[in-house]
């Protein structure tokens, strides 16, 4: 399977300016360093908690923020792949890694690449009533993405909307109406048509379920998949809501304080979760069977602020594991097997 | 040619349907009713001024004067009589005639200051608030010293300090004009044939002022330089409004929406920012027309403002003044001067004021159920 | 509706609650029949517009316009005796809330003072609730020390405390109040108590939190600061509001695993009002269903997750998202409460939809013991 993403220690920073002269005095570390890659057509699960970066992480990948370090390589051969990790162990600053670079890093596409690269990605937000322009039309709404492109006019416009509207599950009738005549669910359908308008490859949808009622979550899901297979989609479903990520989502990584933690197939990350700050994760989840009750709290303590981390593993003041070596040394994520990959010390030494 | 004419009438549906719950909500506020109804007889007053006053002479804004009685010598006002419906001011001028063609001025001071103040503190508080940083710090405290000012006292010095005559060079103007336009423009990221248009019409015009400089000559009456001077000094209020709201738009989500799918910064201001950050200024601006027609009445009343014999209420008060606390004459003798125009005003800010309530009790739940 | 419990602390019969705005009449509550058992932990559930929070509210009875309880009864017991709260006045409600009856709101920060303190906040409802309390305590603490100094009578101190358990309206004792000096004891005190009630909060570093303001606190700490100010005067009946909805699942596990062994220690209730299955599951003993403004079914937890009756919390319990499964979903929308389908509400939706449940509102009927269902499937069966 080809990669449609490949990020290589991606980094976001957001400065704390301080003093008269507004300096920066210090960074929330947003996003510390992420490396992994997305295949073509999947549904790529990130999972976190608040203050952990998953959002963060998904608007850089789209340079709705633009990142302050690292690359993000988009559609990247395998062979380009394979020289990128020779040539950044061996001579980081070489011309042909600049040149390659160029050619697929997003995080340096400007002007015209920049513009184009909007086409083929694009966001969906957790609230659809603050995403959409309260004074806009539905139709100029699902419009704008192709008249702000110019990749429409007339009445061939007024055509497409139409039919990606039937897609998402609305009508012409629905075209002439204000968004807040409409219910939470069929908001974010609008949104999802505003997305799918330029027919782009990949979506981040940012918690896109949260905002709306249960019986209507299962809809919005179904949508997701049906049109991920009509339309060859991939996705960064990213969530706090675990049990949803577990149905939909094809590989699952774990987020904690702007590093990636765990990584690995749905299936085998909620079976089998390794890193303690995971396991404590998917244990926290209320499970609705009264008869698998929990009598202590898996995790302890609050969620730290991304601004000063502790050293070594972020995760070390909450751990359960910890070991002198926690507090030194960052662990790297490592292959456990089964494409399954952790970056913790405990693990690696069992 | 049909379809797009039954597009464009769905299209106003929805609006449609946004208006008539707005005036049902407005029909339900007795205070509302009264401040339109009142509006409603001052713009029918103004509208049907040429027959309700038919005008003698040139200007239809110089008040008659009735030569007959100043012939004779009186120059005090004469209370109602069968010719003078009000009665006559200082120099025999008809106060009927001064009063319904000064509803004409009145509405044109009010909505051209209110217009004029409107549009530069819309681009300055609208500047500020997108781009932030030092122009947005830059373009504030500007806006902090002009607000530092008494607005009495400045829009007084300004009235006195603009030229009655102006010569200006039109063809500069023009000039400058586009050039300013294509920088913005060019700033904006926006579409380049604007702007390639507006830097061709700017080096033609560049060129057309160096071979044919175009003088012409401006004079400005009292009543147009107290307008200027009320635009210098009430824009800053709208600025800083404008800008507060457009932080607030700006920090949307679907601002960043409207990014991601590859809108440039003029589309998105054009489109997005303005339209939703628009309702606090018109509240403010329909509030502030009722007190623009009266700082402008006393600006005429302390001298400054329309020369005398204009048909401007505050004009006709400024005549009437000495004539307030004469004594060892009947009370009603004088009464007729100050009173009518005075009570005029009164009514028209009153009616303003009332308008600017209801529109802000309406549009703030429309603000709200969004 | 239901037959007599003796146990009851809370017991809402047919309440009926119109909301009066300019798109009509919202028919928010249409006739609700709830009881809180003592010592127990109810969960009310519900999605988004079900009236669910609007039921909790007008248990406060701080509905407010353009909403109007037009019939029903709200009784809570009362020293044995149940009182009809919608009949009662002003300065008996506000005595009530906050001592025998609190609540707990979704958003805490939204909900605490952002100009005060957390001790100050705390310490508000301890002196608008317990001050005979802590000033008898302070007497007694004087009283021995100044027995063991041996001296007799009071001290001034003494007798300004004195004075303001016996005549706290008179003009003299107002005036003696503002004197900061003799009120230092009494301040102490409030200091102490808040102190223990944010250590039973499992806040770490009490006093060092007492001192923070609530924008300096994270979510999890805030909603915990707001449980303390509700339970600080042991009320027999907490009201929690979807007080975890915004907090992130650690967090979450935390609070509700507080909450529940505070309910048990304190053999007091709880009203967990919330639309997440998984935190009903995970610590309420029995559940409420509600759907469009009424009750649709009440069971004990194991029950209703077992053997859910109402085709409403069948639907429910089979659309929550289980993997290697299709998403189930329930077909059509909530219905707008301005003009509600006649008969049951639900039957637009529902698969077992029959000619009756068009036309007639099925009422609560108990089809097993404890279990009780509103829907035509069932009626007749006791």
């Amino acid at each position: 399977m080809s990669s449609l993403l490949y990020l290589r220690g991606l980094k976001k920073y957001y400065p704390i300016l301080g003093g008269i002269l507004k300096r920066t005095v210090a960074d929330v570390r947003a996003v510390d360093g992420v490396t992994f890659n997305i295949e073509k057509n999947e549904c790529f699960g990130l999972v976190g908690e608040s203050g952990c970066g998953k959002t963060t992480l998904g608007k850089t990948i789209i340079r709705l923020l633009n990142p302050n370090g690292g690359s993000a390589y988009f559609k990247p051969p395998p062979e380009v792949i394979e020289e990128i990790e020779k040539i950044e162990k061996s001579d980081p600053r070489s011309r042909r890694l600049r040149h390659l670079r160029e050619q697929y890093d997003l995080a340096v596409f400007h002007g015209a690449r920049l513009r184009f690269l909007r086409r083929k990605m694009q966001i969906v937000y957790q609230d659809p009533t603050t995403s959409l322009d309260p004074r806009m039309l539905v139709k100029d709404i699902v419009a704008e993405p192709l008249v702000a492109q110019g990749l429409s006019r007339g009445s061939e416009t007024k055509k497409k909307i139409v039919e990606i509207l039937e897609k998402v599950g609305l009508s012409e009738t629905h075209l002439y109406r204000y968004p807040h005549e409409f219910s939470g669910g069929q908001r974010q359908r609008i949104a999802v048509a505003r997305a799918l308008v330029t027919q782009p490859e990949f979506i981040v949808l940012d918690e896109p379920t949260s905002s709306v009622d249960v019986s209507v979550r299962a809809q919005l899901l179904n949508l997701f998949q049906d049109l991920q297979k009509e339309f060859n989609l991939t996705y960064m479903f990213v969530s706090h809501d675990l049990s949803v990520v577990e149905c939909i989502s094809h590989r699952v990584a774990v987020m904690y304080l702007g590093k990636i933690v765990e990584l690995a197939p749905t299936e085998e990350i909620f079976r089998n979760p390794l890193h303690p700050y995971a396991k404590a994760l998917f244990a926290s989840i209320p499970i609705p069977d009264p008869t698998k009750r929990k009598e202590q709290p898996p995790l302890l303590g609050e969620v730290p602020s991304p601004v000063n981390p502790p050293p070594g593993c972020r995760f070390n003041p909450r751990c359960p594991l910890t070991m002198d070596v926690c507090r030194k040394v960052e662990p790297k994520l490592i292959d456990v097997g089964h494409s399954h990959f952790v970056a913790c010390h405990a693990v690696k030494s069992l | 040619m049909s379809s797009r004419w039954s597009e464009f009438k769905a299209s106003l549906e929805p609006k449609v349907k946004e208006w008539k719950f707005m005036l049902k909500r407005l029909s339900e506020s007795p205070l509302s009713i009264a401040g339109v109804a009142i509006l409603s007889a001052f713009v029918v007053i103004a509208v049907f001024a040429p027959i309700l006053a038919p005008p003698q002479g040139d200007d239809p804004f110089m008040i008659p004067r009735d030569w007959r009685i100043l012939r004779v010598g009186v120059l005090e006002p004469i209370p109602p009589t069968q010719d003078h419906i009000f009665g006559t001011i200082e120099n025999q001028y008809d106060l009927y005639y001064g009063c319904i063609w000064g509803t004409i001025t009145a509405f044109r001071i009010g909505i051209l200051v209110v217009a004029g103040a409107l549009l530069i503190g819309l681009l300055i508080g609208m500047g500020a608030g997108y781009y932030g940083g030092i122009t947005g710090e830059a373009l504030m405290r500007f806006t902090d010293i002009i607000i530092a000012f008494p607005g009495l006292v400045l829009s007084m010095a300004l009235t006195i300090a603009l030229p009655n005559v102006m010569q200006v060079n039109l063809s500069l103007f023009i000039c400058v004009f586009f050039a300013l336009l294509s920088l913005t423009v060019l700033i904006l990221r926006g579409n380049p044939r604007i702007t390639a248009i507006s830097g061709a019409l700017f080096v033609i015009t560049l060129l057309s002022y160096l071979y044919f400089p175009l003088m012409v000559n401006m004079s400005i009456t009292n009543l147009d330089k107290v307008m200027v001077a009320l635009v210098l000094v009430g824009w800053p209020g709208y600025a800083r409004v404008i800008r507060g709201e457009v932080l607030r738009v700006r920090s949307e989500d679907y601002i960043e929406a409207a990014r991601a799918s590859g809108c440039s910064d003029l589309r998105i201001i054009m489109k997005h920012i303005i339209p939703n950050s628009v309702y606090p200024v018109l509240i403010m601006a329909s509030l502030d027309t009722g007190a623009i027609v009266l700082s402008a009445a006393a600006l005429s009343f302390l001298g400054l403002g329309a020369d005398q014999g204009y048909a401007d209420w505050g004009q006709i008060i400024n005549m009437s003044q000495h004539w307030i606390g004469v004594t060892n004459v009947p009370l009603t003798e004088y009464l007729h001067a100050f009173l009518i125009p005075g009570f005029l005003i009164f009514m028209f800010v009153l009616a303003w004021n009332l308008l600017g309530d209801a529109v802000r009790d309406v549009l703030d739940p429309m603000i709200r159920r969004r | 509706m239901t037959t007599v419990q003796e146990e009851a602390l809370l017991r809402i019969e047919d309440l009926v609650l119109r909301f009066y705005t300019y798109e009509g009449i919202v028919e928010a509550l249409d006739g609700v029949n709830l009881n809180v058992l003592e010592n127990e932990t109810l969960g009310l559930v519900g999605e988004t517009g079900c009236g669910k929070s609007v039921t909790s509210l007008a248990t406060m009875v701080v509905v407010v316009s353009p909403g109007k309880i037009e019939k029903g009864r709200i009784l809570l017991k009362n020293r044995d005796k149940m009182t009809n709260l919608l009949k009662q006045d002003d300065a008996f409600l506000r005595i009530i809330r906050g001592s025998y009856l609190s609540m707990v709101f979704q958003e805490p920060r939204a909900y605490l003072n952002p100009v005060y303190t957390v001790r100050d906040q705390i310490a508000e409802v301890l002196v608008v609730h317990k001050r005979k309390e802590l000033l008898q305590t302070v007497l007694e603490s004087l009283r021995t020390g100044r027995k063991e100094e041996g001296l007799k009578g009071s001290s001034f101190e003494m007798k300004t405390y004195e004075r303001m358990l016996e005549k706290p309206n008179s003009f003299v004792t107002k005036i003696l109040c503002k004197v900061p000096r003799s009120q230092r004891r009494l301040n102490e005190e409030v200091r102490k108590e808040v102190i223990r009630i944010l250590m039973e909060m499992e806040i770490p570093d009490p006093d060092r939190v007492a001192e923070m303001y609530p924008h300096e606190l994270s979510g999890g700490m805030a909603q915990r600061v707001v449980i303390a100010m509700a339970l600080v005067c042991n009320p027999t009946l907490l009201i929690a509001d979807e007080p975890t909805t915004n907090l992130d699942v650690t967090i979450q596990a935390q609070i509700l695993n507080l909450v529940k062994r505070l309910q048990e220690r304190s053999k007091s209730s709880v009203l967990y009002v919330t639309h997440d299955l998984g935190v009903v599951a995970q610590i309420c003993d029995r559940v409420a269903v509600m759907y469009a403004g009424s009750i649709v079914e009440t069971a004990n937890v194991f029950d209703l997750f077992k053997k859910p009756s109402h085709p409403y919390t069948k639907a429910l319990l089979e659309s929550i998202p289980r993997p290697g499964k299709e998403f189930k979903s329930i077909p059509g929308t909530v219905p707008g409460l301005i003009d509600p389908p006649k008969g049951c509400r639900f039957h637009d939706r529902c698969a077992y939809a029959m000619e009756i449940c068009r036309k007639m509102k099925p009422p609560l009927t108990e089809i097993e013991k404890k279990h009780f269902v509103a829907c035509h499937l069932y009626g007749g069966k006791k």
